[in-house]
């Protein structure tokens, strides 16, 4: 059996827990398993698991796990692992997910596996993780009697798929105290910042080229002008040029603008992690052989300097 | 305040990674060197508690003996001491580096009395599993926090926010504690003239480890597919502007 740990909010499965259902019932066509889920949370998530093709759901519903608790968390699942003896216990590749699952490993003494994007389940099982920032596969073989696995972020869609019935059992952990060391004391709900980098449908960026935090100025008119927002790489961030909010990057935002303009910047394989997924990407480059030329749809050689400018001119002029 | 900050030398693959014959390693001829942004956050914040609570910061990392340059990277920012865990064999797993740091961590502390923080990134820059930390963490049974974005002292308790997906957690944990930190923390500093002067002479300590045979089998990397394009040069100079806007024009982003 295939067990999925669940994240939920407001008594709804988030996208990444119905992800990482879609790909538990790959897994589970592979291996004949049936799936079943763990959630901390209300009886009422069966339904939506269900649609998801899940056939039991543990519910663990003690009031003291509401607020997350990472070592309590994994506790819990390492106590329901022991009593209900999955093949695979699979996670979301979130912070949560990552870091309860890491606990897991710990408490039992095996490896854990993140970000997995394909598992062959032969004889013995090969797993693809995603490496180096997405930049690469990684093959790992693992021999356990328990795989724990999390998911690559967005490596598949979620889709439904319903059984006939998920029945419900409620499961109550024994927890010690020392387990609530790390509890989320309070949560302050996210700033609504309007128009952001993960949502503005034109992105403009700045990179080292750009030359210090005055060098911003004509991006930041060009963005005004196209109603995009302007964002830097981890060069101008860690120059102090722009905030580190405004990084785009693995370590960054990750955005999926109509288009997004590259100014100055050489396309390192971590700054692509960011923005691989815009729909068109313009780079604006004194380096006709700049990496970044390569996974861009239009390049223009030259000074950005001179180059923004006159494209400004030209916007008002038109 | 003792402080461990644990770091990790990468080869600085810029946009793209070349692999070796057999798949096992990045081929990093005439790639600079370097570790990740998140653990150059975790040295940074070392060096503003060191300064402002007095005590010291030691920097480790586990690697080959070239990674003495990444230690002294982080010395010459700061840090006090160093500690170079020498192994010529790559591709260590999770497990097996938070087997050997744990057990440097406890003669170390056998030594020199606890460190009140130890400090990671939130996952290296290369294989990046994000579970390190935690594994040690659990091995010195303290309480841990992966990727943290903020983080301050209260005498003897750590107040750390972190973001998730639902807001910004915030976190009181009682020290000594095991954290790792996330990029964006703090704005970490240049290493100055005067500081990679002094970091020549501040010491290293070398210990021989070899990997145990716990955790998973690695086998190889391998590309992603390529998704490489080559892009449409518009053309050179200020005179592409009118090109520019041909496009902003077809993209309907201008009227
Ligand atoms: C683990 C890890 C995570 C990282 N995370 C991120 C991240 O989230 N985001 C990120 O951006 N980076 C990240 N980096 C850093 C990344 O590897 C690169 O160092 C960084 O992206 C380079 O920034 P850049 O392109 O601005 O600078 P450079 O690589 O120095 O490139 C500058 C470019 O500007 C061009 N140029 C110079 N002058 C001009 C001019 N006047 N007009 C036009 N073009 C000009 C040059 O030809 C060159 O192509 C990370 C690194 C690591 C190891």
């Amino acid at each position: 059996m295939i067990l999925v740990l669940i994240e939920h909010r407001d008594g709804q499965p988030d996208i990444p827990s119905l992800q990482t259902l879609s790909f538990a019932r790959s897994l589970a066509a592979q291996t004949g398993d049936s799936i079943e889920a763990v959630a901390f949370g209300p009886d009422s998530l069966a339904g939506r698991l269900r649609d998801h093709g899940v056939s039991r759901y543990h519910s663990i519903a003690d009031e003291q796990l509401m607020a997350y608790a990472s070592e309590a968390w994994a506790v819990s699942l390492k106590q329901l692992a022991d009593l209900i003896s999955p093949k695979v216990l699979l996670a979301p590749g979130s912070i949560k997910g990552n870091e309860v699952m890491a606990y897991v490993g710990a408490l039992s003494a095996l490896s854990v596996v993140t970000n997995v994007c394909q598992v062959d389940a032969g004889n013995d099982w090969r797993v693809t993780r995603s490496s180096w920032g997405g930049s690469l596969f990684e093959k790992v073989l693992i021999d356990q009697d328990l795989a724990l696995l999390t998911m690559a972020n967005n490596n598949v869609e979620a889709s439904e798929s319903a059984v006939d019935v998920c029945d419900t059992v409620s499961f109550t952990p024994a927890l010690e105290k020392k387990y609530f060391r790390a509890q989320v004391k309070s949560l302050e709900n996210p700033v609504d910042e309007g128009m952001s980098l993960k949502t503005a449908p034109v992105v403009i960026g700045g990179g080292r080229g750009v030359g210090s935090s005055e060098g911003f100025g004509v991006l930041e008119e060009l963005g005004e002008i196209l109603k995009g927002v302007v964002g830097g790489s981890r060069v101008t961030t860690n120059n102090g040029w722009r905030a580190h909010r405004h990084q785009i990057g693995l370590t960054g935002n990750h955005i999926s603008p109509k288009l997004y303009i590259a100014c100055g910047i050489s396309g390192a394989i971590q700054h692509m992690a960011g923005c691989k997924n815009s729909d068109n990407i313009l780079v604006i480059n004194t380096d006709e052989n700049a990496p970044i030329l390569s996974h861009a749809d239009y390049g223009v050689i030259g000074d950005l300097h001179e180059i923004v400018p006159a494209i400004i001119k030209e916007i008002k002029n038109s | 305040m003792n402080i461990l900050v644990c770091i990790k030398q990468i080869p600085d693959v810029g946009g793209k990674i070349k692999l070796s014959e057999d798949g096992r390693d990045i081929d990093s001829t005439n790639l600079g060197l370097t570790i990740s942004p998140h653990e150059e956050c975790a040295v940074e914040q070392a060096i503003q508690l060191v300064k402002a609570e007095g005590g010291s910061a030691t920097v480790l990392t586990l690697g080959i003996a070239d990674s003495e340059n990444q230690l002294r990277d982080s010395l010459a920012r700061g840090m006090n001491k160093g500690v170079l865990l020498h192994t010529e064999i790559s591709n260590w797993n999770a497990n097996q580096i938070a087997h050997a740091i744990t057990d440097t961590i406890k003669k170390m502390e056998t030594d020199n009395g606890s460190f009140d923080l130890i400090l990671f990134g939130s996952e290296s820059a290369d294989r990046g599993n994000a579970q390190v930390g935690i594994l040690v963490a659990h091995a010195l049974d303290r309480p841990s926090v992966n990727g943290i974005n903020g983080l301050e002292i209260a005498g003897n308790i750590a107040l750390i926010k972190r973001d998730s997906d639902e807001g910004t957690e915030n976190y009181e944990l009682d020290l000594p504690a095991v954290l790792s930190v996330k990029d964006g923390m703090n704005l970490p500093r240049f290493p100055s003239l005067k500081g990679t002067v002094m970091a020549k002479k501040k010491p290293i300590q070398f210990i021989e480890v070899q990997p145990d045979d716990t955790g998973i089998g690695f086998l190889k990397f391998e590309p992603t597919p390529e998704q490489s394009k080559q892009a449409v040069i518009l053309g050179t100079g200020p005179e592409a502007a009118a090109d520019v806007v041909q496009v902003l024009k077809k993209l309907e982003l201008l009227r």
